[in-house]
């Protein structure tokens, strides 16, 4: 096994490496080779080639799918790199590299050769990358190599089939967990959440590995277990926020348990109401916007003051407050809302406008809910987090079925990370141009011009079960 | 407990790997019993202890030493034993010390020990191997505090709790083609085209991406891109929570909450818990944290944002549970021994009870021993029963002499003339330290009754008593006092008092005094010194003329000049040099 400490190190520097390289292109793109403006973010870049050299004689940023990699460890996506990474990865994807790789003996003038080749290559023309290695090759850049694009499939089927598995597990483990601590509640028996915990711990991991398999099983809903499968949801789209934000290890933990009983509450209300298949009278709403209240109460009850606990209460009370206030409890007096509570009430509504409910038997689609909710950044939703959401789910999230221009039907099986082409995830095709069904590509929109989603269909109205295209 | 020793072939028949292997697992054994012998001395020893950081600094010496000559240090762990390479390298039959029991109840199966590991990791690994989750009600354990802790040189491999199969049969299978998807897929085919031109022409997007550019009226491109400006103001948010006080903000949720809950049951559960937190809080000596809180409570109080009497009354009964006697009694270790800043924080916090504390704390002002953290009681006891007095009055009848000394301090800093009568009552306690704080206490309350009260103390038996009667008699200008003044000085008991008593009075004399005195301190300032008992009447007339200096009036001063031209030396003689003092002032 790989001494994790120094995968830790060349992750950072990796992700140091990715912010100062994209800064210096930038940089290229504005000012002429002579520049002095050029000078500062070269010096850094190549500090940053030097720290990564110092561990070995070379070491190269590969492109595998949509991520970035150092050899082959992983650079992690958050708020801070993330332009970087999406600028590297599309620049790198239309010279068709798959890889850059730096020699020890690199010098200064050579990475400055590099860059002027690099952003002066034409990439309308039929082979960008052969222009590209041919411009180094005449500019005597010896030291840093590239190498051509390759579906890595091998590596990365193998890669998600094991995450795949260990998600499915998880999740449904956690639901199960879930439902034990809520139902211990009810009993009024002693809880405890360290089964819990450990579960979002093992959540975490997963999603700091490969976000998508679980994002997808967010999708899987059963309608009569709505409440539970609905905490683990919220409890993964939260952490999947956390992560891009920059939440370390241990606060992704936090904010997993925080949210998965976000709606503890909602024990202390009477079944009959719960199940109520008919819209809700007025009164009766009254007594369901008491459940955040209610579980603050509930919350208090079972656990003291540790920090977690605490978390857990603010999830509770402030997951339907609204970014300004205007949702509820209706409060006498002003509250800044804390990002938990505004991540979980993002991840709730997102959810719960989605799924089937008893009292909600037509759900939205997930493109017309976020819709929805953008119609509410700023009021109901932190704008930030909302644009941040949205970057983790893509405007079409995975299990989404889409008719495509082409006349075939698809389900998305990736959110694509860049924001730029956000309405062209990864799609698997499920049947042919006339409806017939069939095991088609799970392709990447971005990179078919010519193929785009003509719009988003209800799957539920058809009874098909997506999951089984993405999981 | 026993680490086992592994028994081994005999050297001459061994290889050198087998030699080697040998070695690793004696450096292993001796390893995990520095470990051992770690683990105990942080149990044993203060966080102070210079042995805790001697222990910690030979095990991470033996495991650097390990780790640089044999790489990971890997351990399975089964029951109660640490293996490794095959051989028991630790064993603990008694499980409730056994680390490899304990990690093995939580479902850790592997341990590795990598290159780095750092002394602070060993601590908090030491930690999390030796903590009593249950005992101490956390919803942790080894796994998910290993995991929080996410060491950089210590792995672990924890096997899963039993496979709910029934769960995994929710599973989805793998794309398979089955009529049912065939068919529903077909239909949803035919029923969406049915909108559509025919043919195989491409469709028109009429996506979300549309209705969302729409939204935000701007090229979709740009609508999800995060500006600098946005990630500093997410980064800038993100810091803040980092040091947020969860506590407080704990307490401002429930605030919100009693502010808008009605029901009075749930208002009073809520408050429950604000008691319990500020009772936690008191009892870690955060004493800091309490004020804020109890500050806003009473804000809240007085505010009127009660709905009812019923809610203000549930309101206050916070309040009064903290100055409940048990619950003070619990706090006094703190107080006892806390340094002279929190008691600042103590006293604030006393000083916004109740006055249903005003007996608890009286009781405590009897138990404390520390005098300074007495003292502070009382002073703020003065506050917190300035208006509820007569609960004090109880505590003079107190047996120990300091707790009636205390609570007449108390009653003189609240300086109530409703005190006066029960002053008065314990005016004789035998304990002179007691009257003489009466005495304090008197002066402070003010009244004619308090003086007249005072008087009588000029007659005590106790000198200091007396003479701090007599000062603050004289000092308030107290005439009433000067017939009793004259007569204790005319009494022949008078020349068996101290002289500095002495003086006292005949200053008194001087300062109170008036024409009436002054025949009987000419009187005194004139007599002929006889041959028995002249340093006596030498003595006196010192007084008398000090006395005089002291009314300084048209007529003493004639006293004094004509005792400058008296015959008698002696009286001439502290009659010119008193006159030279008053010469001198003027």
């Amino acid at each position: 096994m790989k001494d994790r400490m120094f995968e830790e190190k060349r992750g950072l520097l990796g992700k140091i490496f990715s912010n100062n390289l994209y800064i210096l292109f930038k940089t290229a793109l504005i000012h002429d080779i002579n520049n002095i403006a050029f000078i500062a973010p070269l010096e850094k870049t190549m500090e940053s080639i030097e720290n990564l050299l110092d561990m070995t004689n070379s070491f190269s940023l590969r492109l595998i799918q949509e991520y970035l990699f150092i050899d082959d460890i992983k650079i992690k996506v958050d708020i801070e790199n993330f332009m970087a990474s999406m600028f590297l990865i599309e620049e790198m994807k239309i010279r068709g590299i798959g890889s850059l790789t730096f020699n020890s003996g690199i010098s200064l003038p050579e990475l400055k050769r590099f860059i002027y080749a690099f952003i002066n290559t034409n990439h309308e023309s039929t082979d960008p990358f052969e222009d590209l290695k041919s411009k180094l090759s005449s500019q005597s850049v010896n030291n840093i190599t590239i190498d051509r694009i390759k579906e890595e499939k091998e590596f990365f089927d193998h890669f998600i089939e094991d995450t795949r598995e260990m998600a499915k597990n998880i999740y449904f483990k956690t639901l199960s967990v879930a439902s034990e601590v809520m139902d211990s509640v009810k009993l009024k028996n002693t809880i405890s959440i360290k089964k819990a915990k450990r579960l979002v711990q093992s959540m975490v991991d997963l999603m700091l590995e490969e976000e998508s398999t679980l994002l997808g099983l967010t999708t899987l809903r059963a309608y009569d277990e709505y409440t539970y499968n609905h905490s683990v949801n919220v409890s993964i789209l939260s952490i999947a926020m956390g992560q891009r934000l920059g939440y370390q290890r241990r606060d992704l933990g936090e904010l997993g348990v925080a949210t998965l009983f976000h709606d503890i509450g909602k024990i202390e209300l009477p079944v009959d109401i719960l199940n109520k298949p008919t819209e809700f009278t007025p009164e009766e709403w009254q007594i369901i916007r008491r459940h955040p209240v209610h579980g603050v109460k509930t919350l208090l009850k079972l656990k003291g003051l540790q920090e977690q606990a605490i978390r857990m209460v603010m999830a509770s009370f402030e997951h339907h407050l609204n970014y300004d206030l205007s949702g509820y409890p209706k409060l006498a007096k002003q509250r800044r809302v804390s990002l938990y509570g505004r991540i979980a009430s993002i991840a709730d509504c997102y959810d719960a406008l989605t799924s089937s409910r008893v009292y909600n038997r037509n759900p939205f689609i997930p493109d017309k809910a976020l819709s929805f909710m953008m119609k509410k950044s700023n009021t109901a939703f932190d704008p930030i987090l909302l644009k941040i959401f949205i970057n983790v789910v893509g405007i079409y999230p995975v299990g989404t079925l889409v008719l495509l221009n082409t006349r075939q039907l698809g389900v998305v099986t990736k959110a694509h990370p860049n924001p730029v082409n956000i309405y062209r995830p990864r799609i698997k095709i499920i049947t042919d141009p006339h409806g017939n069904e069939i095991d088609g590509d799970n392709i990447d929109l971005s990179e078919y011009n010519s193929m785009s989603i003509a719009r988003s269909l209800d799957h539920r109205k058809y009874g098909i079960e997506v999951s089984k295209y993405f999981l | 407990m026993v680490i086992k020793s592994t028994k081994l072939e005999d050297d001459k028949d061994l290889d050198q790997d087998d030699l080697d292997r040998k070695e690793s697992i004696k450096s292993v054994i001796d390893v995990l019993q520095s470990l051992s012998k770690a683990i105990k001395t942080l149990k044993l020893y203060p966080d102070t202890s210079h042995l805790r950081q001697k222990f910690i600094t030979e095990l991470v010496a033996k495991f650097k030493g390990f780790l640089e000559e044999y790489g990971d240090l890997i351990l399975k762990i089964k029951k109660s034993e640490f293996f490794y390479m095959g051989e028991v390298v630790y064993s603990n039959p008694s499980l409730e010390d056994s680390i490899a029991f304990k990690l093995y109840g939580d479902g850790i199966r592997e341990l590795t020990f990598t290159e780095g590991l750092s002394e602070e990791e060993l601590f908090d690994f030491i930690d999390i191997v030796t903590r009593d989750y249950k005992k101490e009600g956390e919803d942790d354990d080894t796994v998910t505090k290993l995991w929080e802790k996410d060491f950089k040189s210590i792995r672990y491999a924890v096997v899963e709790e039993g496979k709910d199969d029934n769960l995994l049969l929710q599973i989805p299978e793998k794309v398979t083609t089955t009529d049912t998807s065939k068919n529903a897929l077909l239909k949803a085919y035919k029923q969406e085209m049915t909108a559509e031109p025919k043919g195989e022409s491409l469709l028109q997007p009429a996506g979300v991406e549309v209705e969302i550019e729409q939204i935000y009226g701007k090229p979709f491109s740009e609508i999800f891109t995060l500006t600098p400006e946005e990630i500093t103001k997410v980064h800038d948010e993100m810091e803040i929570e980092k040091k947020m006080d969860l506590v407080s903000e704990l307490v401002d949720i429930l605030f919100h909450i009693l502010r808008i809950e009605h029901e009075l049951d749930s208002y009073s559960e809520f408050l429950k818990h604000l008691e319990k937190i500020i009772k936690t809080l008191l009892l870690a000596g955060d004493y800091k944290r309490v004020l804020p809180i109890l500050t806003t409570l009473k804000t809240f109080i007085r505010d009127g944002n009660n709905f009812t009497n019923a809610h203000a009354q549930e309101a206050e009964k916070i309040i009064d549970a903290l100055g409940e006697e048990d619950f003070l009694h619990q706090l006094m270790p703190q107080s006892k021994f806390t340094g002279i800043e929190d008691l600042d924080s103590i006293s604030m916090f006393i000083s916004m009870l109740n006055k249903n504390a005003i007996v608890p704390i009286a009781n405590m002002v009897g138990i404390l021993d520390n005098m300074k953290a007495r003292r502070l009681l009382c002073d703020v006891l003065a506050i917190l029963a300035k208006d509820n007095i007569d609960l004090l009055y109880k505590k003079l009848e107190d047996e120990k002499w300091y707790v009636v000394r205390n609570i007449v301090y108390v009653l003189g800093k609240i300086g109530d003339i409703k005190a006066i009568p029960n002053l008065k009552k314990i005016k004789d306690h035998m304990e002179a330290r007691v009257r003489k704080e009466i005495v304090h206490a008197l002066v402070e309350i003010k009244s004619e009754d308090a003086k007249d009260i005072l008087i009588d103390f000029l007659n005590d038996d106790n000198n200091t008593v007396r003479i701090a009667a007599l000062r603050y008699l004289m000092n308030m200008s107290y005439q009433k006092a000067l017939p009793i003044i004259s007569d204790i000085i005319s009494r022949e008991t008078f020349d068996t008092k101290d002289i500095y008593e002495k003086k006292e009075f005949f200053e008194a004399l001087g300062k109170l005094g008036n024409n009436d005195v002054l025949p009987f301190l000419r009187e005194t300032l004139m007599k002929r010194s006889k041959l028995f008992g002249k340093s006596k009447i030498e003595e006196k007339r010192l007084y008398a003329a000090f006395a005089l200096k002291k009314m300084s009036t048209t007529e003493s001063m004639e006293i004094l000049k004509e005792g400058s031209l008296s015959s008698d030396k002696g009286i001439r003689k502290i009659c010119e040099d008193a006159l030279q003092i008053i010469q001198e002032k003027r």
